[in-house]
């Protein structure tokens, strides 16, 4: 009995085991880098150390290596998601990359961006399945890589949702008319813009691919489906599943940081601190300015004025970000709101975080101060302190250094 | 002989029902530990990180709470580990509590701190630690809360795309109560600019809450991001914002509104291509295209009879010093007969 059992337990370990086609291509797949789900993030804005992330830094990290994008360049629509996007094209052309697969966000651009951004990219962007209103892809399916010894087609798929207007064939027969016409000798990987289960669905479906992509996680995933997670904070070497920080270790490839100046005179040019201002009414009658509080709370203001709070607009002047709507909202008070931030020139007392970036406007507390619209600040730190722009942020650490106001 | 000694033992066992249930019901918010079974078998030659969880869920929580909970790891390696660096999420601070290196078969300890924060919903978030594991350098210890609220709108961004003539652009959103038992009632619904106007509306599922219908107005071309505020009974959601961003355009949508060509060394030539239509369907013409700059070569081609796509090749060397200007493209639009789109070419 415990033979037959010996044996069974033998056959299913067998039966379960890997179901991948190591014994047809016994060899790895060349090394290449992925990277991807930028969303927009150029660059880290100086303002704490470490940060992590930064085209500049990946054009360093990969010098001659080989480059795929999974897509999403950008976050969503809007002008300065248009600017962003173009800026990653030419930045990502500086690099070598070899193929950007098109994402659910960069499709929020419209089809018509897309496509005249494309003009921009010495690499083609990818989808085997976004089809336009008769029919035809958009895109090109695959793109065909000659890297040592072998010939890789790498394809790009879109695991949705797509923008009205845009249609999606799904996304295992789009992959399967590819695999069709693909030579025997030509290896796959698959930068699937879906999610992890959809991916492992389609490695399961299509023994060929090699290596697949997933998208969505904040964080790197180093087995097959591979992500390196998003905002380009990490990349991953693959097949090795090596991951990359993206560390102040890597200098700033001069052709890319360029490129990502000539990003912030664009917006400067095109004065979107002003145009996507939106206006918004202020609670508690609007923004005073600290020296307004700091007339009845002068400690906590000196307690605050310490810090590098009162500077945090420096390191976006140094890089001559000052101007970009993406960035002052959390190196200004009131930014986008009536009475609040509009420019470092209009409105240089607001040009700083101050004590209503944290606590709220305070003009109605001013005018009665009896009357209290100041709440507790505690939860404003996450606002700004994230893991993509201060990753060693430990609040009761940063707190001790400016307890006021208890 | 085995049953005789089941019976001795089962006095014992209420006793131990009843730790166990209190165990289970002690508050899952402070100093929690996952369960320790001792050291692992060695499963690797080199150095090897091995938690005795995947991760911790913090169950149900409210905003702006704060608990703690230790994840326990071994060394499950041949050689020493060296953990050289803890990466974790905004709002959850991880720190050893043991040394960061650890012998084979070592115990560790990770002290996670988690803060929940403003924002409700569900929250995955990954801690990891690197080490000197060189199959595995990264080790993932996934915490997960969901963090209560009264009240949640879905989706919390919108976009839109409209033009001026066409107008009258509608999306909506749905605010819902988020906690059982929670009588949501809307008291208000007020927005940022003169843009948008909203209109509340039972949800077509006839479930609770109300959906909020947005509708953009005709108004000044260009970008916009607005809010939405929605004005609620709770005491602890009293306001929340939705996020409106799009565009408002013209009779003519352009696409792109503007052109940039980077400098490009070599002579390597870059063509962008620039579409014109009309959003409301009707035929339109493109008659001709002005290039006061003389820098481009520039090709138009009717696609269909309400759409032309153009193309716009910048070659040769690039110029000395930035050329910005315009291109102009000339319809039988009564309202548009000239579209400029600005265009900039980088210096060399």
């Amino acid at each position: 009995v415990r033979t037959a059992i010996a044996t069974l337990v033998v056959l299913l370990a067998v039966a379960c085991g890997p179901p991948r086609r190591d014994s047809a291509s016994p060899d790895p797949l060349p090394a290449f880098y992925l990277s991807g789900e930028e969303r927009g993030y150029l660059s880290p804005c100086g303002c704490s150390r470490p940060q992590l992330g930064g085209l500049a830094r990946k054009a360093t990290a990969v010098a001659g290596g080989l480059l795929l994008e999974s897509g999403d360049l950008v976050d969503g629509p809007g002008r300065l998601a248009e600017l962003r996007y173009e800026t990653i094209l030419i930045a990502l052309s500086e690099m070598g990359c070899r193929a950007v697969n098109v994402g659910d966000r960069d499709l929020t651009l419209g089809l018509d961006f897309l496509l005249s951004a494309a003009g921009l990219a010495r690499f083609p962007l990818l989808s085997a399945n976004i089809v336009d209103g008769t029919g035809a892809l958009v895109f090109d399916p695959f793109i065909d890589l000659a890297v040592d010894a072998d010939s890789i087609r790498v394809v790009g798929l879109l695991g949705g949702p797509a923008p009205e207007g845009v249609s999606l064939l799904d996304p295992a027969v789009a992959l399967r008319r590819v695999l069709d016409s693909t030579p025997p000798s030509r290896r796959v990987v698959l930068l699937f813009h879906g999610d992890r289960d959809r991916a492992r669905d389609l490695l399961a479906r299509f023994p060929r691919v090699e290596i697949a992509t997933y998208a969505g996680a904040a964080d790197p995933t180093i087995e097959n489906p591979f992500t390196a997670g998003d905002r380009g904070l990490r990349i991953l070497r693959l097949p090795a599943g090596e991951v990359v920080e993206m560390t102040d270790a890597f200098a700033d490839d001069p052709g890319v940081a360029r490129a990502v100046e000539t990003y912030s005179r664009r917006v400067e040019e095109e004065d979107l601190i002003h145009r996507m201002n939106a206006g918004a009414e202020p609670e508690a009658g609007g923004y005073v300015g600290d020296a307004a509080c700091a007339k009845c709370h002068a400690e906590s203001a000196s307690r605050h004025g310490r810090i590098l709070h009162v500077r945090a607009i420096d390191p976006l002047v140094a890089a001559r970000r000052q101007a970009d709507p993406g960035c002052v909202g959390c190196h200004v008070v009131g930014y986008g709101e009536r009475t609040g931030f509009t420019s470092v020139e209009e409105t240089p007392a607001l040009a700083r975080v101050g004590c209503e970036s944290c606590h709220g406007p305070g003009r109605d507390h001013t005018v009665r101060p009896e009357i209290s619209t100041i709440g507790s600040a505690r939860d404003a730190c996450f606002r700004c302190h994230t893991d993509e722009t201060d990753p060693a942020f430990v609040f009761e650490a940063k707190w001790a250094k400016i307890r006021h106001g208890e | 002989m085995r049953t005789e000694r089941a019976v001795e033992r089962r006095p014992g066992w209420p006793v131990l029902l009843v730790l166990l249930a209190l165990a289970a019901c002690e508050s899952p918010r402070v100093g929690t530990a996952d369960r320790d079974p001792g050291p692992p078998a060695e499963t690797s030659s080199g150095p090897r990180l091995a938690f005795t969880a995947p991760g911790h869920d913090f169950g149900e929580m409210e905003r702006r709470e704060t608990a703690t909970h230790t994840a326990v790891f071994y060394n499950a390696g041949a050689s020493d580990l060296v953990i050289s660096r803890i990466v974790s999420r905004c709002g959850c601070a991880a720190a050893l509590t043991s040394d960061t290196t650890l012998a084979p078969g070592e115990r560790g300890t990770l002290e996670i701190t988690l803060q929940t924060g403003g924002v409700a919903g569900e929250k995955k978030k990954a801690i990891e630690l690197y080490t000197n594991d060189t199959d595995r350098p990264v080790a993932s210890y996934l915490v997960r809360v969901r963090v209560l609220a009264d009240v949640m709108l879905d989706p919390m961004v919108l976009a839109m795309r409209t033009t001026a003539a066409a107008g009258g652009d509608t999306t909506h959103f749905d605010v819902r109560p988020a906690r059982p038992g929670f009588n949501l009632e809307v008291r208000d619904v007020t927005t940022s600019g003169n843009r948008l106007r909203t209109e509340v509306v039972p949800r077509p599922d006839g479930g609770d809450g109300v959906r909020v219908l947005v509708r953009l107005e005709d108004g000044v071309t260009g970008d916009f991001h607005d809010r939405v505020t929605v004005h609620t009974n709770s005491p602890r959601d009293p306001r929340l914002t939705a996020i409106v961003i799009g565009s408002i355009r013209q009779e003519v949508t352009v696409v792109p509104e503007r052109l940039y060509f980077p400098s490009v060394a070599g002579g390597r030539a870059v063509t962008r291509k620039v579409f014109l239509s009309r959003s409301d369907g009707r035929p339109l013409t493109v008659h001709g295209v002005e290039d006061p700059a003389a820098v481009f070569d520039i090709e138009p081609r009717r696609v269909d009879d309400s759409r032309w796509e153009v193309s716009v090749t910048l070659s040769g060397e690039a110029p000395e010093s930035a050329v910005r200007g315009s291109i102009l493209f000339l319809t039988d639009s009564a309202a548009e007969p000239r579209v400029a789109v600005p265009f900039t070419v980088s210096a060399r």
